[in-house]
């Protein structure tokens, strides 16, 4: 894992004593709300519907033993007992006290973290793929490069004011699990032509009101160039992104409007003209990153090594664990672990103290001190054994987070939704909650099944890329619930579209059923998947079933 | 949905030291909760609440005041008018599924909490 070095802990160190100063001045009155809001927001610390919250960064969403523990400590000494894991990777605390910021910055400090950069129109964590360093399909680890982009943005002086935020992610596998094409720009790891590594570069993608699909504008960028062609990227955006209107003010509006073709030209003009200048990568200063992430020292397994043990009686949900929530490691022996933070009905992405504790255990214990957070909220332990995995999945059972579900019809992905968020106009987690009971019995035979929540319009539960999405609204003050069929976050990326008319709270679980009851009805056979039926029926059946009875 | 003549409202903010939802009552001091809320009914009245809002926010007391429009039953008692008004004043509504949720504010702010000045100590009570 990356350790700080002397610069990166003095930058922390200064902006915390920095910050306390402002909350000190804050809590006496020496500066106003208006004064402040703007200056706890770099911090990112929001002001919620009922108390603080605090958003940390988790960068690319890895975290070591120590640092896991540390958040568990936090959520116990300072908050209410749990944290909540977020769709950009992040963690938040929903009830921390202004005056306990400062002391909890400095704890976070202690294990290398911080929560720069995690609002404000600026550069946001940077997201990778969370199987990143452990699957096959990659051509190298790309969290070397999203800890350089990390260095390179941190507190980067042209882009701390941006038109709006501006949010990277970075994958080096085919499957996407990072979500590139909605991103303000993605990048891909691939092989170039020459044999050296480099980046396909997408832009302008992003969700929230007006959903736009990123752009391709480079498929060969050498990773020598990647900092001097993100500065050009962003600049042009920073001169000519909207600061009129806040609900255009994102890179993809700049796009869509003048066109990927002359956004993409302006930005090979100004790489052009900056691209041999001081932020060309040196070789040895890429491998020197790249030497923090170096694969963990795997055991060669004895022939034959399986998570099976092979005496004992089978276990029919240690089968389907295995099934579900374990993935092909790039070594063999090792397996990646998906640990759900989905129990049926339970709350998205949250999770207790003592789970914290617990899963950093599992990952001192059984991978290499390692934990990554998804950003389809849940964890997972890269490095696993499979001689460990029961020992594993044991551990789990313990804690309440054995559930197999990864990528089925109950790992719902949820904002916080009006439950917490001052911004939310219906509640996320109650209908995920809702929706998870009703269908848990079935959900093994329904399959692949993504389904994504947003309490509002700004799409932070990713409805736009839900197989299923669900967007809740206000309508004559009550809660309200459009639904969304056929979007994907993948690979495959598509934009989900509205059904119709939409629902209230307990008719959108009734509605989501009856699609889910169609496409089983439908499928030509179980191996179908549901995305595949929609392409092939189109929206026309599943509209039948939920509008027809109604006409 | 009762945007009408009759229409009551209640003064809310958050309160600075921790966030939390407090409504002004006949006291004057900011509480959790509606319980002694003073409630305008008539445009005099709800401007006099929002000059006390703005107010206290100055004495930064208060963050972010603002009016909530109330249905009163016959016996008296106040129902936000919009659901997110109810979740507001309610809390979150899932806290009983959420792992580990101890329901104590945390001993760090609680042993921090001090009396802002003017305000009675009562006012910073949980």
């Amino acid at each position: 894992m990356y350790r700080y070095d002397e610069f990166d802990a003095e930058f922390v160190r200064q902006r915390m004593a920095q910050f306390r100063d402002q909350v000190e001045r804050r809590v006496k009155g020496e500066l106003t709300e208006d004064e402040f809001r703007p200056l706890r927001l770099m911090n990112g610390l929001y002001l919620q519907l009922h108390a603080y919250m605090l958003r940390i960064a988790v960068p690319y969403g890895t975290l070591s033993s120590r640092q896991m523990r540390k958040l568990a400590h936090i959520a116990r000494v300072y908050d209410r007992g749990y944290g909540h894991f977020t769709t950009r990777q992040n963690l938040q605390f929903n009830w921390p006290a202004l005056g306990d910021i400062p002391d909890i910055l400095a704890e976070l400090a202690e294990v290398e973290m911080h929560a720069i950069q995690t609002s404000g129109n600026c550069i946001r964590n940077v997201t990778a793929d969370h199987f990143a360093g452990a699957t096959a399909e990659e051509v190298a680890d790309p969290r070397p490069y999203a800890e350089i982009i990390r260095q390179w943005s941190s507190l980067h002086p042209e882009f701390s004011f941006l038109p709006r935020k501006f949010k990277v992610a970075v994958t080096a596998a085919e499957h996407d699990r990072a979500a590139i094409q909605v991103h303000d720009i993605g990048l891909h790891l691939k092989r170039l032509a020459d044999g050296g590594l480099g980046f396909a570069v997408w832009v302008g993608g992003g969700q929230g009101r007006t959903p736009l699909l990123a752009k391709k504008i480079r498929d060969d960028l050498p990773e020598a160039d990647l900092l001097s062609y993100l500065e050009a990227a962003l600049r042009i955006y920073n001169l000519h992104g909207r600061r009129d209107n806040k609900y255009k003010a994102r890179i993809k509006i700049l796009v869509h409007e003048i066109g990927a073709d002359a956004f993409a030209a302006q930005v090979e003009e100004e790489w052009q003209r900056i691209r041999e200048g001081a932020l060309k990568l040196p070789e040895e200063e890429i491998r020197r990153i790249d030497a923090y992430f170096a694969p963990p020292a795997f055991v060669a397994p004895p022939a034959g090594a399986s998570a099976r043990s092979p005496i004992g009686e089978p276990d029919p949900a240690f089968e389907r664990w295995i099934a579900r929530n374990t993935h092909a490691h790039k070594q063999r022996g090792y397996a990646i672990v998906t640990i759900s933070l989905k129990p049926i009905g339970g709350v998205p992405g949250d999770a207790s103290a003592a789970q914290m504790d617990a899963v950093a255990d599992l990952a001192e214990r059984y991978s290499f001190d390692e934990v990554r957070v998804t950003h389809e909220q849940n964890l997972v332990l890269p490095h696993a054994r499979l001689a460990d995995l029961r020992a594993v999945y044991d551990g789990l059972v313990e804690i309440g987070l054995a559930e197999a579900n990864a990528g089925l019809v109950t790992d719902i992905i949820a904002c916080p939704g009006l439950d917490y968020c001052a911004l939310a106009n219906a509640r996320s987690i109650p209908i995920a909650q809702r929706i998870s009971e009703r269908l848990a019995a079935r959900q093994d035979q329904i399959g692949d099944l993504k389904i994504k929540i947003s309490g509002c319009i700004n799409a932070c539960g990713h409805h736009h890329v839900g197989h299923i999405g669900i967007l809740g609204v206000e309508k004559r003050g009550e809660e309200h619930y459009q639904l969304l069929l056929g979007g994907s976050g993948a690979e495959d990326a598509a934009l989900a579209a509205i059904t119709g008319p939409g629902f209230g709270p307990a008719g959108i679980v009734d509605a989501v059923e009856k699609v889910v009851d169609t496409y089983l009805k439908l499928r030509t056979d179980p191996q179908e998947p549901f995305l595949s039926a929609y392409g092939r029926l189109g929206a026309a059946p599943f509209k039948e079933a939920l509008y027809a009875a109604a006409a | 949905m009762s945007k009408s003549a009759t229409s009551i409202s209640v003064l809310t903010a958050n309160r600075l030291s921790d966030g939390a939802v407090v409504f002004l009552d006949f006291d004057g001091v900011w509480v959790e909760g509606l319980r002694g809320a003073v409630v305008a009914r008539s445009p005099d009245e709800t401007r006099a609440l929002e000059s006390r809002g703005a107010f206290d926010a100055a004495r930064n007391i208060v963050v972010e005041p603002y009016l909530v429009e109330m249905d009163e039953s016959a016996d008296g008692s106040l129902t936000p008018v919009r659901f997110r008004e109810r979740v507001r004043l309610g809390g979150p509504s899932m806290l009983a599924d959420v792992p580990g949720y101890v329901e104590a504010v945390p001993a760090k702010s609680q042993a921090r909490a001090e009396p802002v000045a003017g305000q009675p100590v009562h006012a910073e009570a949980a």
